[in-house]
């Protein structure tokens, strides 16, 4: 267990250094950082809430969610074209781990770029407001942007981690992108209703509940509190099933 | 002479077989699904409009992301190889956006001419001008954007942050500074007269051929292309 441990935090540690080292992730946060700021502003001069034009608008979660599957869809992808799963493969070391690994990594460079931002957006909150109540500005985080952002990547680093180039990972990181896309803009409450499949994107439909359109109608209310224990468990659910199968592939690719 | 040489010195069918035809049997399916949904799902006026707006909306992207990936020099195993040949990069890379755009034109105008079958709403050229121009200026940038940077995912980033800003934000951006029109990748027809939106599409592809010329150049510099830019220029001392 110990040697698993340590060989997980190894491919975990060293997927964040690649993934820092060639900023695209980075930059997909620092751009998603710029229009939030940007439209948090705007909002603030025209005397709105800074809060709601800081996470409830559009454009920065459009960005987010096209942007993001692109760019780590070759996370896995990448190893197998520059000849580097042959290697691994002579290491005492499960496709389990490196999976979970990779996906570690891929999460702990979001996890850590959307905590930093939003530490910065509540200071500058501070700034401009003065005194609030930080238990209702850190929700779009918690239980919006946050898990958002990990379901796309984790979900893209999983569903391209058979493709043989990482010019195929992208194109599937690609439709996943538009999917994901489709969805959100797509996932009113009627859909939901109609119990469609598409739905099960755990934080495509907390994104919409909670930062879109109703957290403006209803100023803030967890209104939609209600939906959560069935949106988490659809999540992990769909979660542990592509996870599932990719490991499955992979052994089965092993084998061969 | 030597010029006229380089003509022989093509390699379509292994750059057919490289830049493959699964983009295109994808766009080939999402424009026939969204034609059907736009077409026949949805009802009331904004059919219509939609209906002309699927190719546009689907081709220039996968054109772009396609375009990304043609020549990455961070992915291309055999680029030593490629270098070595007598023949210039920057034949290689128009080879493959030449059969790209074959591929993907050929799935916009069947889809153009269902939609001239089925809505007779307008003219052959107006069709055909709404994916075209995007579609140039799309790879141009992405194509660009890859060589300049050697990695193709952030020329695949660029251009789908292109795609969706013009999409999703494109009108807007023209309420508030309407001068920019020239570079609004999806003007619509009746945004203003026919001129306008000639010269809106010709703008749009000017600017993807200048890309593509500045791209094919980049491709020309050797060290550049193998081991980066600034790397090349602290080897080179």
């Amino acid at each position: 267990m110990r040697v698993r441990l340590s060989q997980l935090a190894a491919v975990a540690s060293y997927e964040f250094v690649i993934h820092w080292r060639r900023r695209g992730l980075s930059l997909v946060i620092v751009f998603f950082a710029a229009i939030s700021l940007m439209n948090g502003l705007a909002f603030w001069v025209l005397k709105r809430d800074l809060f709601v034009g800081f996470l409830t608008t559009d454009p920065p979660l459009i960005l987010l969610i096209l942007t993001m599957p692109i760019i780590v869809a070759d996370t896995i992808p990448k190893d197998r074209q520059f000849v580097v799963r042959e290697l691994l493969h002579s290491l005492p070391m499960s496709s389990g781990v490196y999976l979970i690994g990779k996906l570690l990594g891929v999460w702990i460079l979001v996890f850590w770029g959307l905590s930093g931002l939003a530490w910065l957006f509540e200071l500058i909150g501070w700034l401009l407001h003065g005194s609030y109540n930080l238990s209702i500005t850190m929700v779009p985080w918690i239980l919006g942007v946050v898990p958002l952002a990990l379901f796309i990547s984790g979900m893209s680093v999983l569903l391209s981690s058979g493709q043989p180039t990482r010019r195929r990972a992208t194109f599937v990181g690609g439709v996943f992108a538009l999917f994901s896309l489709f969805i959100f803009l797509t996932a009113s409450g009627s859909l939901w209703q109609a119990k469609s499949v598409a739905h099960a994107g755990i934080s495509l439909y907390l994104q919409r509940i909670y930062l879109g359109r109703t957290m403006i109608d209803y100023g803030f209310s967890l209104y939609s509190l209600e939906h959560l224990p069935r949106v988490i468990g659809i999540g992990i659910v769909l979660g542990f099933l592509v996870w599932l199968i990719t490991w499955s592939w992979m052994q089965w690719k092993e084998r061969q | 002479m030597a010029r006229l040489k380089r003509f022989d010195q093509t390699a379509w069918k292994i750059n057919v077989r490289l830049v493959g035809w699964i983009p295109a049997i994808g766009s080939a399916v999402t424009v026939a699904f969204g034609l059907v949904m736009a077409n026949f799902v949805m009802q009331g006026t904004s059919s219509q409009s939609l209906t002309t707006r699927v190719i546009e909306t689907v081709v220039p992207l996968v054109a772009g992301l396609q375009s990304a990936f043609l020549l990455s020099p961070d992915d291309e195993v055999p680029l030593e190889l490629l270098l070595s040949c007598p023949r210039s990069l920057g034949w290689t890379l128009l080879e493959r956006l030449v059969i790209m755009m074959i591929l993907l034109g050929s799935v916009a105008l069947v889809g153009n001419l269902v939609i001239l079958i089925l809505l007779d709403y307008e003219g052959v050229l107006t069709v055909i001008l709404r994916w075209l121009a995007p579609c140039i200026c799309l790879s141009g940038t992405t194509l660009f954007t890859t060589q300049l940077t050697r990695q193709g995912s952030f020329g695949a980033l660029l251009g789908t942050l292109m795609w969706g800003g013009m999409l999703f934000g494109g009108d807007a951006l023209l309420t508030r500074w309407e001068f920019l029109w020239p570079l609004h990748v999806y003007l619509q027809p009746n945004h203003g007269d026919s001129t306008r939106y000639l010269l809106n599409r010709g703008t749009l592809t000017l600017i993807g051929v200048i890309l593509v010329a500045l791209a094919i150049y980049l491709s020309k510099d050797e060290e550049r292309m193998l081991i980066g830019g600034s790397q090349a220029r602290k080897v080179m001392g």
